[in-house]
């Protein structure tokens, strides 16, 4: 073909559109292939990109163009990732209490000791006295100190003359005093009640003294009336910066109970409440015939102490003697995680969580620690139980900093993240502020 | 068949369907008569008809964009009611392209003046001013033609201006001070350059088409897809089994001219740049049969980039 037989436009445009028949086709690519010039007017003649797109995404058609399916992928990926969860929620999560009540051999014994030094009181009564500690560096002098002071004040002297504010004060309920720091107790037990501040960490001493004779108030105001001359108390504290007020409350026992304490007022606390294993009630009410409260620290290394002895000895206390999970009396939505959970929970703070922060009111001890790891237990140690905080889904996380309880109903938890909650119920519900 | 009796097919045909494409092509509107436009389809007829029975004839008829046929040949006729519409619907999309081709704006209005002035017709033949619209046949879309016609005018003219180079920029660019280059060296075997002359040339048209627009003119894939109206990925196989082909036909035409295997391959590592081979030469040669017959040449205005 020579130069002057070139295709004309129509050939070309009609090649470029697809148009021609195929022997026009193959002679116009036959040229093409040879001829550098018509390439680069088939080339510059093509129509503008944007216009083709245009008209294949109008033939298309939108809902199957990549965007379209792009986003109902996505969207069927959610939904079918969302089934799939509730689906295994369902099947995989049983309400298991994250509550673990792990009695603790060592308390039992301990209480076992403890029982006799009460039994000789005539009274069987229990007085208590508590501490409270502001900061850790006090804490710790107060530990250092708890061993080699000690404060006895007799009942005559607690009612009479209450301790100043930036030392222990001691009332004991039907003095004077008492009278009015008295609050409810709902528990069937004696209580030894202790009013920490907020951010203050506690030790708390306790020492059985016999007392007289018991009275059961019948008013939801739980008074034990003690015999003041025959009350003996015996609490140490060092700390001056500590506000501590000892009262010396009696709840109101279950009826049988009140009964058997009003019939025998002076009987020895029952040798059979001194068993390895008991049940609470029966811990509390060891507890409450002994007297014997132990006091409460915790060692630099972040282990659980108490003393039995006025502070002269500590004693490690494991919070998984025992271990295993319990039920507990704590409300299912408090403590409600899947048991996988738990059991995680369990197997890595077996060990023993590190606690930072405890809160003592009696017989009531809260102890707080690393990885939010809170630990309840109504009866001096003898049982414990694992509280997991939880609101609408969400649970506590972080380091426990501090536990408040001013009464047994109401505390606080503050974490290291920054996280307030507070519970109205001794810890069966939980609100997250 | 004989061009007389082709002549006489196209005629029947047309006969049959001019009334029909007449008004379909609204003729009435812009000042055609039945008669012209029956003149007008036995001229595309016989041009683009070699050998076709009358149905693949009425088919040829029936596949051609009548109405932009239409106002194309009343517009080269001067209807002012087919310049009016001309111009509302391709006004605006032929600078566009001008400007997509020339990349520049005063450029592409030159471009397009030029293409005006063309197709409204300052030339005249015979008295008679001749518009480039009346060369339009409907095989394809008016705007494509319009396009191809700007592309053709583009090139004609960068080549033109190609060859004008002046003294200064000859100067600058140090071509007047060119040492002569020296006679390069053979250094590969001619059997070589001699074997992928041949390998080349046994290639089919398209796939030298395709091979020509890749290496010689530098096209993306997806430009010489869109030019065989095929996918990117379709040019990029072949241009992978094209390369292996060539490689495969060239050792067995080194072999078949007396080289060992081992000679062969140690051939084909020689260094392209060494090849005493015209390689655009190779892809660039005719075919023995004219693309076109002499009836390219009466159609009208001859519409030659070169």
């Amino acid at each position: 073909m020579s130069s002057g037989q070139h295709p004309d436009a129509n050939l070309l445009s009609a090649f470029a559109e697809g148009l021609l028949r195929d022997s026009e086709r193959s002679t116009v690519v036959e040229h093409l292939a040879g001829c550098g010039d018509c390439r680069n007017v088939v080339s510059l003649a093509l129509p503008p990109v944007e216009t083709t797109q245009t008209d294949s995404l109008h033939v298309r058609g939108r809902w199957f163009t990549w965007p379209a399916l792009r986003w109902g992928f996505a969207l069927a990926g959610i939904a079918a990732i969302a089934t799939l969860s509730v689906v295994q929620y369902r099947q995989k999560t049983s309400t298991v209490t994250t509550a673990m009540r792990v009695p603790a051999p060592i308390a039992a014994s301990e209480d076992k000791k403890a029982i006799p030094a009460a039994a000789p009181s005539p009274s069987g009564s229990a007085t208590e006295s508590t501490g409270q500690k502001a900061s850790s560096q006090a804490f710790l002098k107060l530990r250092n100190d708890v061993a080699s002071k000690e404060i006895k004040a007799d009942e005559d002297q607690a009612i009479a003359s209450p301790v100043p504010s930036h030392s222990f004060q001691r009332k004991v309920s039907g003095g004077p005093l008492a009278q009015s720091a008295m609050k409810n107790v709902p528990t069937a037990q004696a209580q030894q009640q202790v009013q920490s501040d907020s951010l203050s960490r506690m030790v708390a001493k306790q020492e059985s003294a016999p007392v007289g004779g018991v009275s059961v108030p019948p008013a939801a105001k739980q008074v034990i009336e003690v015999d003041g001359a025959a009350a003996q108390l015996d609490s140490r504290s060092e700390s001056a910066n500590y506000a501590t007020t000892l009262k010396v409350d009696k709840a109101k026992p279950a009826a049988s109970q009140a009964e058997a304490t009003r019939s025998q007022p002076a009987a020895p606390a029952p040798p059979a409440a001194a068993g390895a294993m008991v049940a609470p009630e029966t811990m509390q009410l060891v507890s409450a015939g002994s007297g014997s409260l132990p006091r409460w620290t915790i060692n630099t290394a972040g282990v659980l102490q108490r003393s039995f002895d006025g502070g002269a000895t500590w004693q490690d206390v494991s919070v998984y003697a025992t271990g295993g999970l319990v039920n507990s009396a704590i409300s299912a939505e408090t403590v409600t995680i899947r048991e996988k959970d738990a059991a995680k929970k369990v197997a890595k703070t077996q060990a023993g969580p590190q606690f930072r922060t405890l809160a003592v009111n009696g017989a009531e001890v809260w102890a707080g620690g690393s990885n939010a790891a809170l630990f309840h237990t109504s009866d001096a140690g003898a049982v414990w139980t694992r509280v997991v905080p939880s609101d609408r889904g969400a649970f506590l996380t972080g380091d426990i900093l501090s536990i408040s309880f001013p009464d047994s109903q109401h505390g606080r938890v503050a974490t290291s993240t920054n996280e307030v909650w507070s519970t109205d119920d001794s810890g069966q519900t939980w609100r997250k502020h | 068949m004989t061009s007389g009796a082709q002549a006489g097919a196209v005629q029947a045909v047309v006969d049959g369907l001019v009334s029909e494409l007449h008004s379909r092509a609204g003729c009435e509107k812009i000042g055609i008569s039945c008669e012209a436009f029956a003149t007008i389809l036995v001229d595309i007829g016989v041009k683009y008809t070699t050998a076709e029975t009358e149905s693949e004839i009425r088919e040829f008829f029936l596949t051609l964009r009548i109405d932009e046929l239409a106002l194309a040949r009343a517009c080269a006729d001067g209807n002012n009611t087919a310049w009016e519409i001309f111009l509302t619907r391709f006004r605006e999309k032929l600078y566009l392209s001008a400007l997509r081709i020339a990349r520049e704006d005063s450029a592409a209005r030159e471009l397009a003046d030029t293409l005006y002035a063309d197709l409204y017709g300052t030339t005249s033949r015979d008295g008679r001013r001749v518009s480039k619209l009346s060369s339009y046949t409907g095989r394809g879309s008016l705007e494509g033609w319009l396009r191809t016609v700007i592309a053709q005018e583009y090139v004609n003219r960068y080549r033109r201006t190609k060859r004008l180079v002046s003294l200064e920029e000859e100067s600058e660019e140090g071509i007047q001070f060119q040492a002569p280059e020296p006679e390069p060296v053979p250094t590969a075997d001619p059997r070589l350059c001699r074997a992928t002359d041949t390998a080349i040339a046994a290639l089919p048209a398209e796939d030298r088409m395709v091979l020509s627009s890749y290496f010689l003119d530098g096209r993306t894939l997806a430009e010489i897809a869109r030019v065989l109206g095929v996918h990117e990925s379709t040019i990029s196989r072949k241009l992978d089994k094209l390369a292996k082909l060539l490689r495969k036909q060239i050792l067995t035409h080194l072999m078949r001219q007396g080289m060992s295997r081992r000679q062969a391959d140690e051939a084909m590592e020689a260094d392209v740049r060494d090849l005493q081979l015209d390689i655009r030469r190779s892809l660039a040669q005719d075919s023995s049969a004219p693309a076109f017959n002499k009836k390219t040449a009466e159609a009208g205005v001859r519409e030659d980039p070169g």
